[in-house]
């Protein structure tokens, strides 16, 4: 496996879509890194959560560079040349995903650059001390490593370019939105204020049960497994600040890992190629 | 006779169809075994299974006595393949691709790669990308890959599809090369029967997903020579007779044997009256190596 992961990782450097994906992201941390808010000592604007913040924001600059590496050896049937020479399947499955994890991490540690030169040159704090903020960045870690295994599930097993780009795409902003969507849905608060404009101007009722309020009960803890759980409900944790149990996270990531990459392995044992 | 190649009763079948059913062949040391069959006839099949891409449904092959249910990794490191299409980074030069291609070896160092390329003519192609390769330079750029690493054993699926004719020639002298001066084992598979008839020392006859014959160069040779076949009595009597007359002829049975050059009929029916040997029939034959194939596999589909 050293032979296909030294001849990987000199793709990778040569590969324009990494370095793509790497200078947008690098762009996207900059234009972000403006302080809007520069007297807000919040954790919403600290320079740790800067750069946290990368998994979010790299996700998607992950999956389209994940699609389009994989996607290259289905396209130019260079995924022969590694098979005909005597490579395992497990050794062609196993090198694609490290180099598809270890370029996830670095585009998504490109868009720490910025924070870290603020925190070095400017004295900016991270914001958190600095046990929380390295276990924040043990489940960025974790997480991405986690999205660049589904990537490689996707990736080894649709042998259409195309098609890989597509469902890539569409999973990582299903991820992204999703867990979005979901930690709206459990951050509601109970009640609600009701307000009630009227031509005396605005007053203010007595608080209302809020009919979006999701309770205690299956359909809350599906909801908060699901974001605990998934790579995209982490990462989007990681930006809202809202953990449940986050010493947890990288130990629910390993076990995506486990999961896609048994399956796919699986998988990609058997398949026949063209 | 060493073999470098042998299948057994190998059988694929997908959904629905059948590729190969128990086929079997047997690809000698040091030969340029031409792999002639119609198109679906079930090579590049076969050659995916001997590659790696795919997994027989039933039976075995070996390389170099090694089976594909034991480590045959090793035994795939002797060898180089250009399957279908020649597999290249489009997005890289010459260079690049053959320097991919060792590392995917894990050889030590790049020396060599010079080498390759001025045997397959790509020597001056500089920084030009792949993708901008003409359809003849991508050929050998694919078979210049499938060199690295100096295998003794090279597989060409169909390498002179869509070539123009001084493509056709390059790639045909390279082949001979590599075999006369490097004693490269060389399976081709081709429809195009008349430019494998310039190169094979052996054929191998699919149809169907089965073999229907493998044969010499030269017993293909001969079989395909102008020749009368005659069905008679008794073919120990008639090789008498065409010893008395001095004519060369080859016995196929009991009954039916192949008289090769110009005989006179009379004379010869003549001869056999006095030997007691019955004459049934007389057909002649002239056969190209088309017609010997179709007379093979059956000239009714179109493949």
């Amino acid at each position: 496996m050293a032979k296909l992961l030294q001849s990987n990782f000199a793709r990778l450097w040569k590969s324009k879509s990494f370095w793509v994906c790497a200078v947008l992201t690098l762009a996207l941390a900059v234009l972000n890194s403006v302080e809007l808010v520069p007297d807000d000592t919040s954790w919403m604007y600290a320079t740790g959560k800067m750069m946290v913040d990368g998994g979010s924001n790299s996700m998607i600059f992950a999956a389209i560079f994940a699609a389009l590496y994989l996607g290259t050896d289905y396209a130019c049937g260079t995924i022969r040349n590694k098979l005909a020479v005597g490579h395992s399947r497990a050794n062609v499955y196993f090198a694609s995903l490290i180099t598809v994890t270890s370029g996830a991490l670095l585009i998504g540690a490109v868009y720490t650059i910025p924070s870290v030169f603020k925190a070095i040159v400017w004295g900016k704090e991270l914001g958190v001390p600095i046990g929380e903020f390295l276990l924040y960045i043990a489940i960025l870690v974790c997480a991405m490593i986690a999205l660049g295994a589904i990537f490689t599930l996707l990736g080894m097993l649709i042998t259409e370019k195309s098609l890989t780009t597509t469902f890539t795409i569409i999973l990582a902003i299903v991820l992204e939105i999703g867990s979005a969507v979901l930690l709206e849905f459990l951050n509601q608060p109970k009640e609600i204020s009701g307000l009630e404009m009227t031509v005396d101007g605005i007053t203010v009722t007595d608080p209302e049960p809020n009919p979006a309020y999701i309770g205690k009960g299956l359909k809350r803890n599906i909801m908060t497994a699901i974001t605990d759980v998934l790579p995209g409900g982490q990462i989007m944790r990681l930006e809202t600040g809202d953990f449940h149990n986050p010493e947890f996270y990288p130990l629910y990531s390993f076990g995506v890992i486990a999961v896609t990459t048994a399956a796919g392995m699986l998988i990609f044992r058997r398949k026949d190629l063209k | 006779m060493e073999y470098v190649l042998t299948t057994e009763n190998i059988t694929k079948r997908y959904r629905g169809f059948t590729a190969l059913e128990g086929l079997s062949m047997h690809v000698p040391k040091g030969a340029i075994y031409g792999f002639v069959g119609r198109n679906g006839a079930g090579k590049t099949t076969l050659i995916r299974l001997i590659c790696g891409m795919q997994f027989p449904t039933s039976g075995e092959f070996s390389l170099y006595g090694i089976r594909n249910t034991e480590n045959i990794g090793k035994s795939r490191r002797r060898m180089g393949a250009v399957v279908e299409t020649p597999s290249l980074y489009l997005d890289m030069t010459a260079v690049d691709n053959l320097k991919q291609q060792y590392r995917v070896l894990g050889l030590p160092s790049f020396d060599g790669i010079n080498e390759i390329l001025k045997l397959v003519g790509l020597e001056n192609t500089g920084r030009k990308k792949a993708k901008n390769f003409s359809l003849g330079m991508r050929q050998r750029l694919g078979i210049a890959v499938a060199l690295c690493g100096n295998p003794d054993f090279l597989i060409l699926d169909e390498p002179i599809n869509g070539l123009d004719p001084q493509g056709i020639i390059e790639i045909r002298e390279l082949i001979l090369k590599l075999n006369r001066e490097r004693q490269i084992t060389v399976l081709i598979s081709s429809h195009i029967l008349d430019e494998l008839s310039r190169l094979a020392t052996y054929y191998g006859f699919i149809d169907h997903g089965k073999i229907v014959k493998e044969i010499s160069a030269e017993q293909l040779e001969r079989e395909c020579r102008k020749c009368a076949r005659v069905a008679v009595s008794d073919t120990k009597k008639l090789a008498t007779v065409l010893d008395e007359m001095g004519l060369e002829y080859a016995v196929a049975d009991e009954r039916t044997a192949d008289i090769y050059g110009e005989i006179s009929i009379t004379k010869l029916t003549d001869a056999l009256k006095s030997a007691n040997c019955e004459l049934f029939s007389i057909n002649e034959r002239d056969e190209s190596l088309e017609a010997y194939f179709i007379n093979l596999v059956g000239g009714g589909e179109n493949g």
